[in-house]
């Protein structure tokens, strides 16, 4: 049976036991939900003694399914005040898996300011060691000490100072596989914060000596439909925009479609986006050595991650993506993508969401206390955030609190959390997804942005982001989107591998139901931590202001909104 | 020759990149991402940007965001 590492910081113990029943055929997304529900006051403080912070691999993890090892992190979010499930690739999940780890719970606050390392060694071993030596350092310098003392066959998952700091932006960094950067993001809702709150620098996960049996009811059909789904995905990343270039790519269709944001989601098109767009991307790394068709995770056949070097060669940053290059670039209205790759790389290295933290930096060019376009004032910000200077730390908070605090008008949130990079008049879909996921604006939740969606109209997007968010609420509980878009057609087929790895049924019903449950559960844990129709709305001025690019306005009403869900 | 995706179509001289695409019995629509030879082209430009014989044209059809 797979197990439940449950770590209580209130005395520091560790026990390691059978996870519970209910929860053996769930996984990601879908798990962190029905546990929270059940374990978690939806009204607690999330960064107090009642709030968990949990780590679970997926449905398909241990198993040669592409992508299968991606790791959701899950708590009550400082930031939104609700649910959140923010999932990362890198390493971890798979050595979790083959430890025959499923879930790991830490709850409880510790009675003094100590800073530990939650240590899994080779043997599945687990211990809190003293980290008090890494307090205050960043998670490159402490990913690098790391394997100093242990070796480098191991994962890490860390915060930096900003999780320490509390920072309601910060975020858990996991080590990529091979290179053993911190450069994987479980970015979005300050989950960072609920682990700092927790005393928890890191968790560190050794190779295990011997691999987790994975009790398959009938592996040879497991293994039957997971070879063709896997050469599905394999046929159809040969023509993603993804594995041939990089998530960067997108800029090259949301900037002529206005879908981009420029200069705080103003509507206007960016004239410059191609100095930050693929081909200058393709170009600086092949010039200076960096790669792309990289995988963050092992077994993953998309690999849209990448390694970045700057102008003298030498590594930079790396899983430098489209929601960076975008909310820094053209949203900030700077078109230097070195500059914006410093940003990226600073971001990782304290640990905080790049959405987030770069919306709330448009804030401050909005407010005036920058220039648009200034790359180095926004360093600056960025090194206060590092050093947490008064500023600094209201940065930390989010692009809400900086907004409000400047007295901006425009701020682009939902449930207290940032935008990401699609102006919501133009890909009014991804709007219904912001308004009304439980996870606040999240793209990842729905983003309707597709082949299959007309985008220039109104007509049929909420019944295109309900699809879109029951499919990703079941995809985030077992692999990662960027798979899971290249498989739609082979979608029927998870249901049957489910079957082959846990017995039951093998009707798609299983599969979607996991989905509804899962944004069903998510929304009533919000309704009890005080959420209401309200919350589920996009700010006034998308409704108001007409989108330069096309001439649109959000003009989904708040019925259409609230219905939804309506299943 | 040029290539668009797997398909082989006989170069022309003076043919657009537009001009290879509908040759090779491909449709792209606002969601496509046109490479030619590494370098990715707007939608505008596929429409006077001559291809070069031996040209390999990816049609790389977005499929989700980044």
């Amino acid at each position: 049976m797979w197990s439940k590492l449950v770590v209580n910081m209130d005395n520091l113990s560790i026990s390691r036991v059978a996870l519970e029943e209910e929860f053996q055929d769930l996984g990601g997304r879908s798990l962190i939900a029905q546990y929270l529900i059940k374990n978690v006051p939806p009204t607690c403080d999330p960064l107090g003694e009642e709030n968990v912070l949990l780590f679970a691999t997926g449905i398909f993890a241990g198993t040669r399914f592409a992508t299968a090892n991606r790791l959701s992190v899950g708590s009550k979010s400082p930031l939104t005040g609700g649910i959140k499930e923010s999932n990362v690739g890198g390493y971890a999940a798979t050595l979790l898996a083959e430890h025959g780890i499923k879930l790991i719970t830490i709850s409880g606050l510790p009675k003094d300011d100590n800073l530990r390392i939650l240590y899994i060694d080779k043997n599945g071993n687990a211990n809190l060691l003293d980290a008090n030596e890494y307090k205050g350092i960043n998670n490159y310098e402490f990913v690098e000490k790391i394997h100093e003392r242990f070796g480098k066959d191991l994962a890490t998952i860390s915060i930096g100072s900003a999780g320490e700091r509390l920072y309601k932006c910060s975020s858990i960094q996991v080590s990529e596989y091979n290179s053993g950067h911190p450069s994987r993001a479980a970015g979005r809702g300050g989950l960072g914060a609920v682990m700092g709150s927790k005393g928890i620098k890191g968790i560190v996960i050794e190779k295990p000596e011997e691999k987790y049996e994975i009790p398959y009811k009938d592996k040879e059909k497991f293994e039957e439909i997971c070879l063709k789904l896997n050469r599905m995905i394999a046929e159809s990343a040969k023509k993603d925009p993804f594995h041939n270039i990089g998530t960067i790519s997108t800029i090259e269709v949301t900037a002529p479609n206005g879908i981009l944001p420029v200069a705080n989601f103003s509507g206007k098109l960016f004239k410059d986006y191609k100095k930050v767009g693929a081909n200058k991307f393709m170009e600086n790394l092949k010039t200076r050595g960096g790669r792309n068709k990289i995988p963050c995770q092992p077994g993953c056949i998309v690999q849209c991650s990448n390694c970045y070097n700057d102008e003298n060669g030498n590594y930079l940053t790396s899983g430098f993506e489209y929601e960076t290059i975008a909310m820094f670039g053209p949203n900030c209205l700077i078109s230097d993508l070195d500059a914006i790759a410093k940003m990226d790389r600073i971001c990782d290295d304290i640990g905080v969401d790049t959405i987030e933290t770069a919306n709330a930096i448009a804030m401050c060019m909005e407010a005036g206390k920058i220039n648009w376009s200034d790359a180095d004032a926004v360093l600056n910000l960025l090194n206060e955030m590092a050093e947490g200077t008064e500023f600094g730390r209201l940065l930390g908070q989010g692009c809400e609190a900086v907004g409000k605090s400047l007295g901006v008008e425009r701020i682009p949130v939902v449930k207290h959390q940032a935008m990401a990079a699609y102006d919501p008049r133009n890909t009014k879909g991804t709007g219904i997804t912001y308004a009304t996921s439980p996870m606040g604006a999240d793209h990842t939740a729905g983003l309707t942005m597709g082949r299959a969606f007309d985008d220039s109209g109104r007509t049929a997007q909420a019944y295109a982001s309900n699809k879109l968010q029951v499919a990703i609420a079941f995809a985030d509980s077992m692999m990662c989107i960027m798979t899971f878009a290249n498989m739609v057609p082979g979608v029927p087929l998870l249901a049957e591998m489910m079957a082959a790895l846990y017995g039951g049924s093998s009707d798609f019903s299983r599969v979607a139901s996991i989905g509804v449950k899962t944004l069903l559960t998510e929304r009533e844990f919000n309704r009890r931590a005080g959420m209401t129709d309200a919350d589920d709305r996009l700010p006034d001025f998308f409704y108001k202001e007409r989108s330069f690019a096309t001439g649109s306005k959000f003009d989904i009403h708040d019925m259409e909104l609230r219905t939804i869900f309506d299943f | 020759m040029v290539r668009v995706n797997e398909r082989e179509i006989e170069y022309k001289k003076g043919m657009t990149v537009a001009d290879a695409i509908r040759e090779a019995g491909q449709s792209i629509d606002k969601m496509t991402i046109v490479m030619v030879d590494g370098i990715v082209l707007s939608l505008d430009e596929i429409k006077y940007v001559i291809v070069e014989d031996g040209a390999f044209i990816k049609l790389l059809p977005l499929i989700s965001g980044g």
